[in-house]
């Protein structure tokens, strides 16, 4: 799957490299959990299972996001076990998404705007992936060897903050 | 945590860059140590971290090239001392809002810490042994 209009040629004339889309490269695999949870449950997930975000729910819309690092700011360093709050009590929230068929020049950029490292990656409003900074710097020595750096442009694709 | 010291838990086992090295090898480093940071490691002494968003915002910002040096992102990273514990490395780490520290040459990462606190090498991980992982909805 590539846009037709993301081929962008080398300064060294050696060809073309299609930046590609976040739906192709974001994780299809992510795990949720309603906001009603404790962050006690949460983090015993994050550490178990080595995550490093869980996307949160109500309703089975996505709603906030809760990574290990809010963890340890927003409840270990208050003096919470994590037993006390939940979840929705301390995610991060609105999600900020994009749209799975923007590319990940624009993810980028969305993430240095927001100083965000987690996307919610949605199709046609349904959530559908979700993106981080480690799927975005695999691509970078390509990305940068090819293109020296993001371009400016529009900013189809992005819908966040939501 | 207040009686745990944190730098039982640390590791040595991390990427290390030096400042003067390419940004784009440093990410090579995180990738291969399946890390989101490396270490900045100048005369065998940690003194800064490059995170890996930090090199994907620099990105999103138009600032990276294929030329560009650890020394223009990485910043310093503050040594806690020795004795600290995890309260100390907690606050420490709520304080600066940083995703490391560095105790004696030793890293502990903030997932680390979690890590550390929910699994059976605590004794305080049996208070919450009860709790099963809630059940995933996707």
């Amino acid at each position: 799957m590539t846009r037709p209009d993301a081929d962008i040629s080398s300064k060294q004339g050696q060809g073309s490299f299609s930046i590609p889309l976040v739906g192709e490269v974001c994780s299809a695999t992510f795990t949720t959990v309603p906001r009603r949870r404790r962050v006690v449950e949460v983090a015993h997930l994050i550490a178990t299972r080595w995550l490093s975000a869980v996307i949160v729910t109500e309703g089975g819309h996505p709603v906030g996001i809760v990574t290990k690092h809010s963890i340890v700011r927003d409840v270990l360093a208050r003096g919470y076990t994590g037993m006390e709050v939940t979840v929705g009590d301390v995610m991060r929230s609105p999600i900020v998404s994009i749209d799975a068929a923007a590319g990940v020049d624009r993810a980028a950029r969305l993430m240095a705007a927001t100083s965000i490292r987690y996307l919610a990656v949605t199709r046609d409003g349904h959530l559908v992936g979700l993106l981080s900074h480690y799927h975005v710097a695999r691509l970078l020595p390509r990305l940068i060897g090819q293109a020296g750096g993001p371009r400016a442009g529009r900013s189809e694709g992005m819908q966040g903050p939501s | 945590m207040k009686d745990i010291r944190a730098f039982d838990f640390t590791t040595t086992e991390y990427p290390s860059v030096g400042y003067d090295d390419l940004v784009l090898d440093a990410l090579e480093s995180m990738a291969a140590s399946q890390r989101d940071y490396a270490m900045v490691v100048e005369q065998g002494d940690i003194v800064g971290v490059l995170e890996q968003a930090e090199v994907v915002f620099a990105y999103g910002r138009g600032e990276l090239t294929a030329d560009t040096r650890v020394a223009e992102m990485a910043r310093d990273l503050p040594w806690i001392d020795a004795d600290a514990t995890f309260d100390d490395v907690v606050r420490f780490m709520a304080a600066l809002d940083i995703f490391q520290v560095c105790i004696e040459n030793t890293v502990l990462d903030d997932f680390m810490l979690l890590r550390a606190i929910w699994t059976e090498r605590l004794a305080m991980a049996r208070e919450f042994r009860e709790y099963e992982a809630p059940e995933v909805e996707a």
